[in-house]
């Protein structure tokens, strides 16, 4: 062999050396950049997975959630105005009908206003219904008031701080229905007798209360009773002086035990004479009143009489301020009816709508009053059922049911709807009647609607849940891509690492086949190299 | 010649004392003077049993003001004493048993049981009280039963199921009562108070003690008595009685014989059963042979009177304690005015007295607890007996008489020598003879020593009799002798005289 030889197999075997290093080191490279990029798609994988927090907003409202705080809605103004109004009334109705004092106090007010029997005010100015009272129609009960209430817009008034509650309201009715009614029916039986009084004067006792008072009438029991308890407090002062008692203080009995029995059969008796004191009041009253009844109807009957005049029920309308509903009887020439009543009690709109529409108070009539016109108007447009009105056309989750059906989840429009609570309320406005408890419960539900929404989704009542989920989803495929790059990675480098042995072995195999045959082995392998880098 | 004239006085002095009437006019049988005697169950003047000490330990200057002893459901007994500001327990030994929360100035305790519990009080003091559950003396008011505030009252009666107090300071005519069968109970239950100031008869008084006596409350006040019936529920009760006059002026004077009540009043020592039948009567003053000088002597009291009571010695003891002085009542048998016969210790100041159930005598000393004490002797040393008639004039008080001899039987006696005196016309100059008593004790029949060595003791009854001098109208007859050791009585005595010309 040749030095040539030689030196070109050395450089072929070099050359080939260089070249079998440089693959291997782009199998590593290789392997590499494919882990790199495994790693990539995971973590993008996670991020992609990562629950993101929605918006939806529609034209009655809007919806956000986030896996923090849950799923917030926000109503619009107009609905939340009319939410807000209708659960003020549930609430202020609620309150109202549970107060016992407060009624009783307006029994007791409208009792001694218009001089009902006491042993009646209960009953006669508690809530029935308020159709009877006003001739609406329908076969409301008295449960159902308070819907009735709303209806007629008297939610601020009802529900606010103005003070005028629904038994304002109904002692003005009751007023109105009893004791007016009364009186315009014994008007209507023309003069009865001459007492030669002023009507105004005799008018004007009808504001007075019918009779003394309940602690006038106690206090003159009490002065009946009162000398005959000194003298019995006198003779067992006698009778304890005279046993050498008077000194005697026990905590049993405070004194001695006479002492304790006379004192208590002494208060025992004010009780009941602050009883008797109620009923005899009560009764004097009524009889005061029925007095005054017939004196005012004999000084009508006068006063007409001297005046030439004769007496209609517009002047005692007019005598009684009610000008409105006289001058609206006048010229209507209608008999007085719950029409005017209504007006006026401020339910002109109302009043006017039912006379323009000819109609009878309904359920639409009511969701005007309360503000809720949009609702109102798509209800005459549509003509349709204000169920689906208020669902579809009221809340619009167009897009976030959009949204969910986008993500492969079957969730309907309804069912948000229902599981946000509104189906009470949707309920509760068609069958024109909340009951104040009902309104009450809605008010404590309806702000639960992420947990429908998430029970909805079959996720549970757990909020983090869906998070999870997602983070699950893109862990696992972040673990998968790892998994795939170190596969590859070690495909590669396993690869290299044989290319490597191989390059070895041949380098070896190179030195030791030039020895043993005792050749140029090496020159030739360096010819060969030499050669491989030429060629 | 002239005839000797015999004037037998049998059982001399066994009226006992009287210094109310003219000694001119007396009965032999009244003494003028009666010291450290008693009236025996013979009916006759002897000496009084001697004042030992029981207590030998922790009584140094104990001064003892009240005594008490208390008996358990089970029997058993704690015996309690105060003074020095203290209050102590035992009677052999004195233990220091005060309440540490307790702050005590004055030893003027009242102490009852109610309940198997003690209560003692003291105006102006906390109430304390001895629950054997606790085992010591405590403040009322740290009693796991107590309620509301235990009233500071002066005096306390357990009685009708319930303790009754009265004369607290400042609120001296309000009684208040516990609640039912609870002593430390104040407040709440059948708890209560009357006050009685609008029913004094003389307008205004206040309450010194509270007894209680066939059925009824007694309310003593200084000057009037009242009586409540039906104390058995205090709500109810009734005034019963009032008596006007009469009072009591010492709170631990009264004590009750079983169907009396007897007290010392100012106008003396009176029965409260005789005072309600006869009012304000003098008649009814149990003291009235000896009224005027016990009267002066509870004027001229600075201490705190005491009394006992004793049934097996029958007699009602009344001390003077700054005066050193003890008047003795004799209850067997009353005279025929309803008077008790009375007697004197004199020389020993006693300044509390309490009668055990076996009636036992304990009284308060200086160095702790004395007993009444057949010894004989007063702290190991010998005591005076002074036995004084009034002066005899024989029946016929315009004679000369000539005094001859003097005869005495006498019975107990250890070798004591009698001293006999007298002396003629009130005149304080006595002649004296002596006698000498055999030797041995006198024998103590139904004393329950029988077959123990005194059944039928030597010394019985002597006879003795001296040769006696001198002439006048009225004679005063006087024996005195040393108690050592042995009981000594008087049983009879005859004086011999010839009777001279008329004067």
């Amino acid at each position: 062999m040749s030095l040539w030889d030689l030196i070109s197999g050395g450089l072929q075997a070099g050359g080939n050396a260089y070249l079998a290093n440089q693959d291997i080191g782009r199998i590593e490279d290789l392997g590499q950049n494919y882990y790199d990029q495994a790693v990539n798609f995971g973590q993008q994988a996670v991020e992609n997975t990562r629950f993101q927090p929605f918006t939806v907003t529609s034209s009655l409202g809007s919806g956000s959630y986030n896996p923090d705080s849950g799923l917030s809605i926000s109503a619009s103004p107009q609905l939340g105005q009319a939410i807000g109004d209708t659960l003020g009334l549930a609430g202020g109705l609620a309150n109202r009908f549970t107060d016992a004092n407060f009624i009783n106090n307006r029994a007791t007010t409208f009792g001694q206003t218009f001089g009902v029997n006491q042993n009646q005010p209960t009953a006669d100015s508690r809530f029935s219904s308020l159709s009877s009272m006003l001739g609406l129609g329908g076969t409301r009960d008295g449960a159902q008031y308070g819907s009735l209430l709303s209806a007629l817009g008297l939610n601020n008034q009802v529900g606010g701080a103005s003070g005028y509650g629904p038994m304002t309201f109904n002692d003005r009715v009751g007023g109105v229905d009893g004791s007016f009614a009364n009186m315009m029916s014994g008007l209507n039986t023309g003069r009865v007798g001459s007492s030669g009084a002023d009507p105004m004067s005799v008018l004007a006792l009808m504001g007075e209360q019918g009779g003394r008072n309940e602690a006038d009438i106690f206090r003159m029991l009490e002065d009946m009773q009162n000398p005959e308890r000194e003298r019995a407090r006198l003779d067992l002062e006698n009778r304890m002086f005279s046993q050498g008692r008077t000194g005697v203080r026990t905590d049993a009995y405070g004194g001695t035990p006479e002492q304790l029995a006379l004192e208590k059969a002494i208060e025992e008796s004010r009780s009941g004479n602050a009883f008797n004191a109620y009923r005899l009041a009560a009764d004097e009253a009524y009889k005061n009143r029925s007095l005054r009844a017939n004196e005012v109807s004999s000084a009508f009957g006068l006063g007409l009489q001297e005046r030439g005049q004769d007496i209609t029920q517009n002047d005692i309308l007019g005598r009684l301020g009610l000008g409105a509903i006289n001058a609206a009887l006048t010229q209507r020439g209608q008999d007085i009816d719950q029409n005017q009543i209504l007006g006026q009690l401020n339910l002109a709109g109302l009043d006017r709508a039912l006379t323009e529409r000819g109609q009878d108070i309904t359920q639409n009539q009511i969701l005007g009053q309360l503000g809720l016109g949009a609702v109102d108007r798509s209800l005459t447009e549509r003509g349709q059922n204000i169920n689906e009105d208020l669902a579809r056309s009221g809340l619009s989750l167009d897009a976030f049911n959009a949204a969910l059906a986008e993500r492969g989840q079957n969730i309907q429009q309804q069912d948000i709807f229902a599981n946000q609570g509104l189906n009470l309320y949707r309920n509760a406005l068609a069958e024109q009647g909340l009951l104040g408890d009902q309104m009450a419960q809605l008010a404590q539900t309806a702000f639960l609607p992420q947990q429908m929404l998430l029970q909805e989704l079959g996720l549970g009542l757990d909020a983090a849940e869906i998070a999870n989920r997602n983070l699950l989803a893109g862990q696992e495929l972040n673990y998968n891509s790892m998994l795939g790059g170190l596969d590859a990675l070690l495909g590669f480098q396993t690869a290299a690492t044989t290319a490597r042995s191989n390059r070895d072995r041949d380098i070896l195999n190179l030195i030791l086949g030039s020895q043993e045959s005792g050749s140029n082995g090496l020159a030739d392998l360096f010819a060969n190299a030499i050669s491989d880098l030429f060629n | 010649m002239k005839q000797v004239q015999n004037v037998a006085i049998t059982a001399p002095g066994y009226w006992g004392l009287n210094t109310e009437d003219s000694p001119t006019t007396l009965q032999p049988s009244f003494a003028s003077i009666a010291d450290n005697c008693v009236i025996d169950k013979k009916g006759r003047i002897a000496s009084r049993k001697g004042m030992e000490y029981v207590t030998t330990s922790g009584g140094t200057s104990t001064a003892l003001k009240s005594l008490f002893e208390f008996t358990g459901d089970d029997g058993a007994k704690v015996f309690f004493s105060t003074g020095a500001n203290k209050v102590y327990t035992g009677t052999t030994t004195l233990s220091d048993g005060t309440p540490g929360a307790a702050s005590i100035s004055a030893d003027n305790w009242q102490f009852t049981q109610l309940n198997e519990e003690m209560f003692m009080f003291q105006a102006g003091h906390a109430p304390m009280m001895y629950d054997p559950d606790v085992g010591s003396v405590q403040l009322v008011s740290a009693h796991s039963g107590a309620t509301g505030t235990p009233p500071q009252g002066n005096c306390v009666l357990a009685a009708f199921g319930r303790l009754w107090v009265s004369g607290v300071n400042n609120d001296p005519s309000t009684v208040y009562w516990s609640d039912l069968l609870n002593g430390a109970a104040w407040s709440g239950g059948s708890a209560g108070s009357i006050d009685v100031q609008e029913f004094w008869p003389d307008g205004y008084d206040k309450v010194i003690a509270l007894s209680e006596h066939n059925g009824y409350l007694v309310i003593f006040g200084q000057w009037s008595i009242l009586l409540y019936a039906g104390p058995d529920n205090p709500a109810t009760m009734v005034l019963q009685d009032v008596i006007q006059g009469i009072g009591c002026v010492s709170r631990d004077s009264i004590q009750s014989t079983g169907g009396d009540l007897i007290f010392l009043d100012r106008s003396g020592l009176r029965s409260l059963g005789r005072t309600i039948q006869e009012k304000s009567q003098p008649i009814g003053i149990l003291s009235r042979n000896v009224n005027t000088d016990l009267k002066n002597t509870l004027a001229a009291e600075t201490g705190i009177v005491k009394s006992a009571y004793c049934r097996r010695e029958a007699f009602y003891l009344l001390s003077f304690p700054s005066q050193n002085l003890t008047y003795v009542f004799d209850t067997r048998f009353p005279l025929e005015d309803g008077s008790l016969r009375a007697t004197q210790w004199i020389d020993r100041s006693i300044t509390a007295f309490y009668v055990l159930d076996d009636c036992t005598v304990y009284m308060g000393g200086t160095n702790g607890i004395l007993e009444y004490s057949t010894d004989y002797t007063d702290e190991g040393s010998t005591y005076p007996l002074r036995y004084y008639t009034h002066p005899l004039d024989f029946g016929q008080p315009s004679t000369l008489k000539i005094l001859k001899e003097i005869d005495l039987i006498m019975e107990g006696g250890d070798s004591y020598t009698i001293a006999i005196k007298w002396a003629f016309d009130f005149a304080g100059t006595y002649r004296t003879g002596t006698v000498r008593t055999s030797s041995g004790t006198a024998a103590e029949f139904g004393i329950s020593e029988f077959s123990i060595g005194e059944y039928g003791g030597g010394a019985g009854v002597s006879s003795k009799q001296i040769k006696a001098g001198g002439t006048g109208r009225k004679v005063t007859i006087g024996i005195e002798t040393d108690i050592s050791t042995a009981e000594f009585a008087v049983q009879e005595m005859n004086v011999h005289a010839i009777l001279g010309r008329i004067i």
